[in-house]
């Protein structure tokens, strides 16, 4: 495998209040490597989001970044100076968010709005960024792109803006591109369309893709490989085939056959309810340890050190790592 | 195009309709006032035969829908009627007044926002900061201090101690000419004259009392600003903005200020209505010449005619002031433009 783009080593994230820190990642590693398209799946609250904006650098003023690095190109992302992230936001690592409506200025045209972002990277004229705004916005298969592009967002419809977006996003050919859950609040067949969209990208420019989302179909069919979050822990990573075919984690496992499959019966009954996640967040070893019904005693005060079963098949999970030494 | 033609056409109608609204409003509750304007100015002695034959005379023996009528009958002629405690025409008597509240409004105004917006915005941006919290103290001393007491310790401190502002008796001192009249605010024509001796006399007398009205106004105006300008710093569009590369700056003051603008427009809308309106107090305590000392003789004299011209003046205010924000909405936002 060619050199990762992007490497996560021992990211830790922390939400501060008033009288309580709480590591919401704590200390997460992945690489992502060149054109490849990575699912990052998790219940709500489990980081997966704030994983993303750590590496864009837009986390909210209240949360903050207390360890690790991200390194992109033999950089730092999180030793960059504001002007210096500035240059790489939008220009080598891009992101698209959820609500695409709500994600365009409501008082730009949206041709503007793509053209800004060509503007801001590359040395054009003004006039040349807008025949180029036409350009992506037809690349991304939005139909008469030329009047679609004066019009206002709230002329849009959901998939059209996450279009938009997406075009806004490739303006400068970006290595990266996080996707976080860019299809809630989309029609189901609006949905088929955007992942079929990414997927044609990918290849076509070859932009690597993080992908954030819940939804396990979703992952079988767009990503190569996958990481699952809890509780800001990452518990397995592993090609999309290995973590159908051979899950390690028993969090993974629980994960799994919680998904409805009309050929099975349902396994919700006997799968015991999952607590909330935040009860979790104080421990200092694994966070799924007071729900797994393999708990070890270690499981409780110290973090699981990687289990690699196979290349590019981790786990964090002292039933393998023990066992194998 | 042709949307935002209708859409002005629309608003410009419904502006008229107002207009007509606040007539008929204004007429009606003048007639609510408990005096006889006729008994009052024949005065105390006058018999009963001298308050009829004044009574003919100002036409309030006829039905109030004749008196009605008559009066918008003068309206259209732009006659405003006479005053009956002066015996001059109401339109002279405020045509003469005008320009002094002008004059004192605008200056406020001007100060309030190009104090309270960026105040704002810094606040919203830096938000709980210590820049944050002196704002925030400002815009509430702002918003509970009283007018009266702001105006007369400034007076105390800026004219009577520190000798900055001019005394507090008028636009002008006695002995100074109005400079020729042009806009009627003297700080323009005396500059359009090249009189410079007016421009700093008219200037000494303005900054103090236009200060003080902008203190408390810039109150609202700060918070406004805060808060749409913080809802705005959290929306998504912004969020999409930083994910492409666009510097704090234009962030701040391009996506943001126009984003914001809206519901800070509709507060400056109604912070120069009351300006023209309601600065009652700081012209009585600066002597200034204005509408609103004119107003409140009359209110107290029962002086029917020039009342009802200074409510329905400062209605007209209000409602094209309406009229005129809704333009601009509708030239920044084009959901409103297009629809």
């Amino acid at each position: 495998m060619s050199a990762p783009i992007i490497r996560v080593e021992e990211l830790t994230v922390s939400l501060n209040t008033d009288d309580h820190q709480r590591n919401i990642i704590d200390s997460i590693s992945f690489d992502m490597f060149p054109k490849e398209i990575m699912g990052l799946v998790g219940e709500s609250g489990s980081g997966k989001t704030m994983t993303a904006l750590s590496i864009m650098q837009l986390l909210p003023k209240t949360i903050k970044i207390c360890g690790g690095s991200i390194w992109y190109e033999d950089k730092d992302l999180l030793k960059m100076t504001s002007r210096e992230i500035r240059t790489i936001r939008g220009n080598k690592i891009a992101m698209i968010f959820q609500n695409p409506r709500m994600a365009l200025n409501p008082l730009m045209r949206v041709g503007d709005q793509i053209a800004r972002a060509v503007c801001l990277h590359c040395e054009v004229s003004s006039e040349k960024s807008k025949s180029m705004a036409v350009e992506l916005m037809s690349q991304v298969g939005i139909p008469d792109a030329e009047s679609r592009a004066r019009s206002y967002p709230h002329q849009l419809s959901g998939g059209m803006a996450q279009r938009v977006l997406i075009a806004m996003m490739l303006a400068c050919k970006p290595k990266l591109l996080i996707a976080d859950e860019p299809t809630t609040g989309l029609d189901v067949t609006i949905q088929a369309q955007i992942f079929k969209l990414i997927k044609e990208i990918q290849s076509e420019i070859g932009v690597a893709v993080l992908l954030i989302t819940h939804d396990f179909g979703v992952v079988s069919e767009v990503c190569d490989r996958v990481g699952v979050m809890y509780a800001g822990q990452i518990m397995e990573i592993s090609s999309v085939i290995d973590v159908f075919t051979n899950p390690k984690h028993p969090y993974t496992q629980r994960l799994l056959k919680s998904i409805l499959r009309v050929d099975r019966k349902s396994d919700l009954d006997t799968n015991k309810a999952l607590s909330p996640i935040s009860a979790v967040f104080d421990s200092p070893g694994c966070r799924f340890a007071s729900q797994c019904d393999c708990v070890r005693p270690e499981c409780l005060w110290e973090r699981p050190k990687i289990y690699t079963d196979s290349p590019g098949h981790s786990v964090y999970c002292f039933n393998y790592s023990r066992d194998n030494k | 195009m042709s949307n935002f033609f209708n859409f002005i056409l629309r608003r410009f109608l419904l502006t008229i309709i107002a207009v007509f609204g606040v007539i008929i409003l204004v007429f009606l509750l003048t007639r609510l006032l408990p005096n006889n304007p006729a008994a009052l100015r024949a005065g105390p002695l006058a018999d009963a035969e001298l308050i009829k034959q004044y009574e003919r005379e100002m036409g309030l023996d006829k039905p109030l829908i004749v008196q009605f009528g008559t009066y918008t009958g003068q309206l259209m002629r732009g006659d405003l009627g006479d005053s009956w405690r002066t015996s001059q025409p109401v339109r002279e008597e405020l045509g003469i007044r005008i320009p002094a509240t002008l004059e004192l409004a605008l200056s406020a105004f001007i100060i309030a926002l190009f104090f309270g917006v960026p105040l704002g915005i810094i606040a919203a941006f830096y938000s709980d900061s210590w820049i944050d919290q002196i704002v925030r103290v400002f815009a509430t001393l702002g918003a509970s201090l009283a007018l009266f007491w702001l105006a007369l310790v400034g007076v105390y401190i800026f004219y009577y101690l520190l000798h900055w502002a001019a005394a507090p008796v008028g636009r002008l001192t006695i002995g100074i000419n109005e400079p020729p009249e042009i806009t009627g605010l003297f700080l323009i024509d005396s500059l359009l004259a090249g009189d410079i001796e007016t421009f700093k006399d008219a200037f000494n007398h303005l900054w103090l009392p236009a200060c003080t009205l902008a203190f408390i106004v810039s109150a609202p105006i700060i918070k406004i600003s805060r808060s749409s300008m913080k809802d705005v710093l959290n929306a998504d569009y912004i969020r999409t903005a930083k994910a492409i590369g666009v510097p704090p700056t234009k962030l701040l003051f391009k996506d943001g200020l126009l984003n914001a603008f809206i519901p800070i427009l509709t507060m400056l809308g109604i912070v120069f209505g009351y300006l023209m309106g309601g600065n009652l107090i700081v012209e009585q305590v600066f002597a200034w010449p204005g509408i609103g000392q004119y107003a409140w003789k009359a209110l107290s004299t029962n002086d029917f005619n020039a009342v009802q011209s200074f409510v329905l003046l400062i209605a007209v205010v209000y409602v094209s002031l309406n009229f005129i924000i809704d333009l601009i909405y509708a030239l920044i936002n084009p959901q409103i433009r297009l629809e």
